[in-house]
C-alpha cells in the first residue's frame, strides 16, 4: 500500500459522507463489518469525544461506526474509523516485563508487582513520601486516574501527582480559574451551529479537531454571512476557511488580543450594562481595578502601534475587533496549543476571555469563549478530578485547608493526612528525578520519554542511577518504556469501562467490548492491586469501576462541577451528558452560569447570567501585557521553531503509526520550511535539514510550503524515531507550569 | 506556488428514488468520486478541486441545471497544498 496524503484525505472525505449516510467504515482492516455486536463507547483519540459503537466479531474488534445520536451526529475522522487496528497491533504489551541489566524480560503479575511495591516501600521508608511520584494521562479513564489519586494523595500522602495535561491544558485551566473562579468552558458544540463569528487563536482545528471543524464548515455553509478569523503564523489547513488569517510574529499575539480590546472598548461595541453586572477588572494578581484602569492599559495597544510589533497589518487587527464585537451578532472562540504552550499561556487564555466579557458575547447560544482540548479525558479525569498537583477532585485546591479538611471527611481518612503543599507539577517533577528526589515514579498510559520538551534531559532523569520508573502501558516498546525498570501490560480503550469527559463537559460511558489481550489488565484493576500491596487498600475496596464511580459522585457534590445525578444506568442509557447535573431528574447543563440552563444558577439571580466560581459572582478582565516567549531568535538561532499536529497522526503516535493506512501518511515528521528560508538554505523539498536548538538537534526531510510565516519552521510532532522535543524548550508558564512547546529558536543547515 | 487543492466529502441529496439516476449523471463530472449511496435519495462523494469556491460553484450550477439535486452537503473538507516529500518545492 503507498498512501499518499491526497489518498488520506480522499478516505477521509468518502468515511465522512458515508457516516452521513449511517454506512460503516469501507476502511476497516479486515474488509467490511460483519459484527456480531455494537457496544457503544468514545473515540480513544482527541477531545472531542465522538460517540461511537464499537463492531465485536469472535471476540474481537473488528469495526466502528459513528454514534449519530451523539453530538458528532455519527461523524468520526479517518483516525477514528481505523481504530479497530490499534487492539491488535504488534506491539501491543501483553506481559510484564523486569529490567535484568540491559535487557526488559518477561516476568509474572505477582513478580512485577511484588517489585513495584517494595522500591515504593523503600523510597517512602528511606526519603518519605515525596521521594514517590505519579505521571498519568488525559487518556485514562476517570476511574483509573481517580483510584491512583486517591492512592497518593490519601495513601502514600504525597501530592507528586500530575500528568500530561500540563502539557497541553494546564493555561487552560489557569486561564478558567483565573477569570471566572472554576475550570471548564461554559458553551458546548451546539454553540457552532449558532455562532456567527469564530475566533480561531492558536488552532488547527481543520487537523486537530476535524469533527469540529467540520461543523464550523458546516455552519458556514448555511450562513454565507458568518466569518472565521484566524489567528496564527501558519497558514494551516484551518486558515484556508478564513475570512480572515491574521499571521502574526511568534509571540505578539498577546499584544494583538489587547489591540482588538482596544478597538472595542474605542468603536463602542463594549456591552456595559453587562459589564457593569457582571465583571470585575484585575492587574497581577488582584481584581481591584475599574473599567476606567483598563482603558489606560489598552491606550499602549493602538492596532498600529501592535501591527507593527507583530508583522501584520493594522485594518487587519481592527477587521477582526469589528467582526467580533459587532452588536447582535454571536462570537465563538476557540483555541488549543497555540496560546496554552506557552510561558504566557494563562494571560494568554485571560485576553480571549477579556474579549466576551467587554461584548457581553458570552452565556448566549453561539457567544462562547470555548477551549478544545487535546485528549479524550483531559477534562474529565485529570482537571476535573484534581489529578495535578496542586487540585483535589472537583474545584478543590490542595493549598486550601477547607478543601483538604472536607476530601479528608470525604475519604475517611484521619485530618491532617493530605499534605498541604502542592506537589510537584511535570517539568519539576521530571526535573526533581534528575536531582534525585523523586526515586520512583509510576506513569500510566503516556508517553514522557517522547513528549516531554527537551527530551533528551529527563529521558536521562528516567535512566539516573537509584531511579526506578514503572510504566503501564498497551504498546511496547514505546520511546518511555524502553527506558522503564518494569513495564506493566495495559488493557486498551474498549478492553475494559470507565468513563471519558470531553471539551464541552459531557461525560460518557465507554463499555469494555471485549477481554483484554494477553495479560494485558485493566489500569484500574492493576491500581487498585497497587494500593493493596501497599497497604492502603482499605482506601479503595472496589469491585469495579462501578464501584468507584458511586464514590466520584458523592465528591462532586455541593461542588461547582456537581454531577451527583449522573448514575452509571443514566451514563448507560444516554448519549452523554453534560454537568452540572446535581439530580437524577435534571437534564444537564448546556450553557453553564446561565440562569434558566444551569441548576445552579439561583432561580431568583438578578441577571441572565451568574459567574458562581467567584466569591463576588463576577469573572474578571485582567490586564495582562504583551511579554515575549522565553527565547527568541538572534544570530545563532535565527528562526522560529514551531511544532504540532498533522491529521493522519496523534501525538506520539503509539496508535497512529500501528494503522497501515496511517502509516503512509506523514508517518515520518518533516520540516515544514517557508520557500524563501528553503531558498536561503539551498533545501529543496525531500532533501534533509538538521535543525539545531540550545538543547539539541534532529535531522528532518524537508517540505517547503508557503503555509509557512518567513523565519518560520513547523515540524510535526508525532514521530518517534525524529523526535522533535529533542529541541523545544522547558520553560514553563510560572503560573500553569505548562511548558512552551511552541516556540523556541533554531538553526537550520542542510544535511 | 505550489497550487491547492481541496478534497471534501460531500453528501448529495437527490428527489427520493432519483439517487441512481443523479449519480449516473455525477460520474461524467469532472473531480467527482462516488463513494456509496443509500439505496433512495443521497449519494456520498468525494469532490476534488482547486479550492472551496470551486466547490460552491460545482454546487450552484448543479443545483440549477440538474432539477433531482436538493442539496449538496459538505461533510469533511480537507487540503493537500504541498506535494508529498520527494517532489518539487519551489
Amino acid at each position: 500500500m503507498d498512501w499518499t496524503r491526497r489518498d488520506f484525505l480522499k478516505a477521509s472525505a468518502a468515511a465522512s459522507a458515508l457516516a452521513a449516510l449511517g454506512s460503516r467504515s469501507a476502511l476497516a482492516a479486515e474488509g467490511p463489518p460483519q459484527a456480531d455486536t455494537w457496544v457503544k463507547s468514545v473515540c480513544r483519540y482527541c477531545g472531542t469525544g465522538c460517540g461511537l459503537y464499537v463492531g465485536v466479531k469472535g471476540g474481537r474488534v473488528v469495526a466502528v461506526q459513528g454514534d449519530k445520536e451523539n453530538h458528532n451526529a455519527g461523524f468520526l475522522c479517518l483516525k477514528g474509523f481505523l481504530l479497530p487496528q490499534i487492539m491488535r497491533a504488534p506491539d501491543r504489551n501483553l506481559h510484564p516485563q523486569i529490567r535484568k541489566g540491559d535487557k526488559l524480560v518477561r516476568a509474572s503479575w505477582d513478580e512485577a508487582m511484588d517489585l513495584v511495591a517494595r522500591r515504593f516501600k523503600e523510597a517512602i521508608a528511606a526519603h518519605g513520601p515525596d521521594a514517590v511520584a505519579f505521571y498519568g494521562s488525559g487518556q485514562g479513564l476517570t476511574e483509573e486516574t481517580y483510584v491512583a489519586n486517591k492512592l497518593f494523595k490519601a495513601g502514600i500522602r504525597t501530592n507528586n501527582v500530575d500528568g500530561n495535561p500540563r502539557l497541553c491544558m494546564a493555561s487552560a485551566v489557569g486561564g478558567y480559574v483565573t477569570t471566572y473562579g472554576k475550570d471548564e468552558p461554559m458553551g458546548c458544540y451546539e454553540d457552532v451551529d449558532a455562532a456567527d463569528v469564530f475566533l480561531l487563536v492558536g488552532s488547527n482545528t481543520a487537523e486537530a479537531h476535524p469533527i469540529i471543524f467540520r461543523r464550523i464548515v458546516e455552519r458556514k455553509r448555511k450562513d454565507k454571512n458568518v466569518k472565521v478569523v484566524v489567528l496564527d503564523p501558519r497558514r494551516t489547513p484551518t486558515a484556508r476557511i478564513a475570512d480572515l488569517h491574521l499571521s502574526f510574529v511568534p509571540g505578539t499575539d498577546l499584544a494583538i488580543l489587547n489591540a482588538m480590546a482596544h478597538v472595542l472598548l474605542a468603536e463602542g461595541m463594549v456591552d456595559e450594562p453587562f459589564i457593569a453586572a457582571n465583571v470585575a477588572f484585575g492587574e497581577g494578581a488582584e481584581a481591584n481595578k475599574a473599567l476606567a484602569d483598563y482603558k489606560a492599559f489598552l491606550a499602549g495597544y493602538e492596532p498600529a502601534k501592535v501591527a507593527a510589533l507583530a508583522g501584520c497589518r493594522a485594518e487587519d487587527i481592527v477587521t477582526a475587533a469589528r467582526w467580533f464585537g459587532e452588536k447582535g451578532k454571536a462570537s465563538m472562540s476557540m483555541w488549543t496549543m497555540g496560546l496554552n504552550q506557552r510561558t504566557k499561556g494563562v494571560w494568554a487564555n485571560n485576553l480571549v476571555h477579556n474579549l466576551h466579557l467587554v461584548t457581553g458575547k458570552i452565556g448566549l447560544p453561539g457567544s462562547t469563549p470555548f477551549s478544545l482540548t487535546g485528549q479524550p479525558n483531559a477534562c474529565g479525569g485529570v482537571r476535573d478530578g484534581g489529578a495535578l498537583s496542586h487540585l483535589l477532585p472537583y474545584g478543590r485546591l490542595v493549598a486550601n485547608e477547607k478543601h483538604r479538611a472536607e476530601m479528608e471527611r470525604l475519604w475517611n481518612v484521619p485530618a491532617g493526612t493530605i499534605a498541604p503543599k502542592p506537589g510537584l507539577a511535570t517539568i519539576d517533577m521530571f526535573r526533581a528525578m534528575e536531582e534525585g528526589k523523586v526515586k520512583v515514579l509510576y506513569v500510566m498510559c503516556t508517553n514522557p520519554g517522547q513528549s516531554l520538551p527537551n527530551v533528551d534531559r529527563y529521558r536521562k532523569a528516567m535512566r539516573a542511577p537509584g531511579a526506578f520508573v514503572v510504566v503501564s502501558e498497551a504498546f511496547h516498546p514505546t520511546r518511555t518504556s524502553e527506558l522503564a525498570d518494569v513495564v506493566l501490560p495495559a488493557a486498551l480503550w474498549a478492553e475494559k469501562e470507565g468513563v471519558y469527559g470531553c471539551a464541552e463537559r459531557r461525560y460518557q460511558l465507554l463499555e469494555a467490548a471485549v477481554k483484554p489481550m494477553g495479560e494485558a489488565r485493566p489500569d484500574f484493576q492493576i491500581l487498585c492491586d497497587l494500593a493493596r500491596r501497599l497497604g492502603h487498600g482499605g482506601l479503595v475496596p472496589f469491585q469495579g469501576p462501578e464501584d468507584a464511580w458511586a464514590e466520584i459522585l458523592a465528591l462532586s457534590k455541593g461542588t461547582a462541577y456537581d454531577f451527583a445525578g449522573m448514575s452509571r444506568a443514566r451514563l448507560k442509557a444516554s448519549h452523554g451528558l453534560l454537568w452540572p447535573l446535581p439530580t437524577p431528574d435534571s437534564p444537564g447543563t448546556k450553557r453553564r452560569y446561565v440562569k434558566g440552563a444551569d441548576p445552579l444558577v439561583p432561580a431568583d439571580a438578578p441577571g441572565p447570567v451568574l459567574f458562581y466560581g467567584r466569591p463576588d459572582k463576577r469573572a474578571v478582565v485582567w490586564m495582562r501585557p504583551q511579554k515575549p516567549p522565553e527565547e527568541v531568535p538572534d544570530a545563532e538561532y535565527p528562526l522560529w521553531y514551531t511544532t504540532g499536529r498533522v491529521i493522519e497522526q496523534w501525538h506520539t503516535g503509539t496508535m497512529t503509526r500501528n494503522c497501515p493506512e496511517l502509516r503512509q501518511a506523514n508517518y515520518e515528521s518533516v520540516a515544514q520550511l517557508h520557500p524563501e528560508d528553503a531558498k536561503a538554505l539551498g533545501v529543496k523539498t525531500g532533501d534533509a535539514v538538521r535543525l539545531a536548538s540550545r538543547r539539541g538537534a534532529q535531522q528532518f526531510r524537508v517540505r517547503v510550503s508557503d503555509g509557512e510565516r518567513a523565519g518560520l519552521v513547523f515540524v510535526h510532532m508525532h514521530d518517534a524515531d525524529r523526535m522533535c522535543n529533542k529541541l523545544t524548550i522547558d520553560a514553563v508558564d510560572p503560573i500553569s507550569r505548562q511548558p512552551e512547546f511552541k516556540i523556541c529558536a533554531v538553526k537550520a543547515e542542510k544535511a | 506556488m505550489i497550487p491547492l487543492t481541496v478534497v471534501a466529502g460531500v453528501v448529495i441529496e437527490t428527489l427520493p428514488g432519483a439517487q441512481a439516476r443523479v449519480a449516473a449523471r455525477l460520474a461524467g463530472e469532472p473531480g467527482i468520486e462516488l463513494a456509496g449511496g443509500d439505496g433512495d435519495r443521497r449519494i456520498a462523494a468525494v469532490w476534488t478541486g482547486a479550492d472551496g469556491a470551486e466547490l460552491e460553484r460545482l454546487s450552484e450550477r448543479l443545483l440549477a441545471t440538474d432539477a433531482e439535486v436538493l442539496g449538496i452537503f459538505p461533510t469533511f473538507v480537507g487540503d493537500d497544498g504541498f506535494p508529498d516529500p520527494g517532489g518539487d518545492g519551489d
